[in-house]
């Protein structure tokens, strides 16, 4: 049986971050993904701001498609308010910057196996004997367990924390790649509006080459049969672009909800989406995971150097991800609630007011203060959130 | 009785995994499993699944009767 210092099991941005930055640190880690090709089928709008990729990646060309440098956003009645990003944004290739990661991993040292799901975990009192899919590592023994699972976490409640989403803590969301199609290059544009996307906003990311992500989210509650993301799309695009080939079609679902509140245990760390981290207003969650999982990284990295694996040890991954990143979705998702239950009306008065703003100044709180301006309580909500 | 996941339109996002509050479904590589001794019936992952993929199973229909 294979040992290895630290088991990540799954091969997206977090897990494959945390692989790298403890084969970096020269022990040895195990990357396990389910899939046969890492980053593959895509379940992303492909949006990350360049902060992230300095901070983590670095940007590479191979797997950028297009710069933005702001967001058009557009209102049920058809105004639009712009947003001139303080940091440039990018459009990646959301397969390519996957496998990217993940080989970087590998190359570094870490042991990367595709076609190995983690099915079961048990743990034993000094390490985890981590059971999998894969032909011939059916069995490997960790002494410490990174879950970077994804919204399908599966693994988590096999170590007592549950995972599960209600309904309207979570986006279902569909996306086509279109081709041949005339946008405003250079800005993301977000499209609000309960008949367009009920509780959630439809999205157009731009590709380059006349093609972009036009996609869209529905609050899980909200979704019925027949009613679902695939029948608000379709209309959104036979009204849009109707004459558009679909050369890429894209399911997902993201997580709106509070980051989980144990994100630890004996042995353990959870990371990325599995962790809930993505924005519970806007669904971004690429930064969050890359973060997660560097962090996570370095707390093993520490453990191991002190020999230790006990819960309270591993709490400081925890405290450093509320410290950076966490904290933001919490605030978010405190003002989510309110937002969600926007009427169209309420949208269009909120695009009318922003529209009034300097698109260089407009910041997602100023947004949010012109969505709630006649809400008092909500708005000492925001002030709070995000001035305090 | 439970779910039926049509496979030919499955996307393989995962969602419906995250809401089920039985720990019914599981997303394979590329597809998704229902564990037909956990599901409840409860639909909370059919109103959701952005393709329509997953069925209420037809009673007295067997699970591979459309595959002839
Ligand atoms: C439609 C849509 C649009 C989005 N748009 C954006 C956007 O524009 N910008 C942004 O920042 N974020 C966006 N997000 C969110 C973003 O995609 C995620 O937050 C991000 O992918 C999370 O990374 P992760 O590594 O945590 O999880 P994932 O990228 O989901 O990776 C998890 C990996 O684990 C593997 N896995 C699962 N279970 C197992 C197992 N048991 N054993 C082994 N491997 C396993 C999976 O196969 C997968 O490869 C979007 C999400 C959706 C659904
Ligand atoms: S929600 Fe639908 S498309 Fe997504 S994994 Fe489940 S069955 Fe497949
Ligand atoms: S019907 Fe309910 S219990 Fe059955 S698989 Fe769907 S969510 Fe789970």
């Amino acid at each position: 049986m294979k040992y290895v210092d630290v088991l990540v099991a799954g091969a997206g941005p977090a897990g494959s971050q945390a692989a790298l930055t403890v084969a970096q640190a020269g022990y040895s880690v195990a990357l396990l993904e389910k899939r046969p090709e890492v980053g593959q089928p895509v379940r992303c709008a492909e949006g990350v701001s360049e902060k992230w990729l300095l901070k983590h990646t670095g940007v590479e060309k191979t797997w950028i498609d297009a710069e933005v440098k702001g967001a058009v956003l557009r209102s049920p009645d058809g105004n639009k308010a712009v947003m001139e990003y303080a940091e440039k944004g990018y459009i990646l290739n959301r397969a390519r910057f996957d496998r990217y990661l993940a080989w970087r991993a590998a190359d570094s040292g870490a042991f990367l196996l595709t076609c190995a799901a983690v099915t079961k975990i048990d743990p034993c009192e000094e390490f985890f004997i981590v059971k999998t899919q894969h032909s011939t590592h059916q069995e490997i023994r960790a002494t410490l367990l990174i879950l970077a699972d994804g919204i399908e976490s599966r693994l988590a409640p096999q170590l007592g924390i549950p995972t599960v989403l209600k309904p309207h803590d979570i986006e279902f969301c569909l996306q086509y790649t279109l081709g041949g199609i005339a946008y405003d290059e250079g800005y993301v544009e977000m499209i609000g509006g309960n008949e367009i996307a009920p509780g959630g906003y439809a999205w157009i990311f731009p590709k380059g080459e006349k093609k972009a992500n036009v996609g869209l989210g529905l609050l899980g509650g909200r979704s019925l049969p027949g009613l679902n993301a695939q029948f608000f799309l379709d209309r959104f695009v036979a009204r849009r672009f109707p004459d558009a080939s679909i050369i890429r079609t894209v399911a997902g679902a993201v997580s709106a909800s509070e980051p989980l509140n144990k994100m630890c245990g004996e042995g353990f760390m959870i990371v990325g989406d599995a962790a809930r981290l993505a924005n519970p207003l806007t669904g971004a969650g690429i930064g969050n995971a890359l973060e997660s999982g560097t962090l996570a990284g370095q707390t093993a990295v520490r453990a191991l150097a002190a020999g230790k694996r006990n819960k309270e040890f591993l709490e400081d991954y925890q405290h450093d991800l509320m410290k950076s990143v966490g904290h933001v979705s919490k605030k978010f998702y405190r003002i989510k609630e309110p937002f969600v239950k926007f009427s169209d009306t309420d949208i269009n008065r909120m695009i009318q007011v922003a529209s009034q703003i300097d698109p260089s100044r407009m910041t997602v709180a100023g947004l949010l203060e012109a969505a709630f301006k006649e809400n008092k309580a909500v708005l000492s909500l925001i002030r709070k959130a995000f001035f305090s | 009785m439970a779910v039926r996941i049509d496979h030919g339109r499955c996307c393989s996002c995962g969602g419906c995994v995250a809401v089920c509050p039985r720990g019914a479904l599981e997303l394979k590589a590329l597809y998704v499993i229902v564990n037909e001794k956990l599901c409840n019936d409860c639909a909370l992952c059919l109103r959701a699944c952005p393709v329509g993929a997953i069925l209420p199973e037809a009673p007295g229909i067997r699970r591979n009767d459309e595959i002839r």
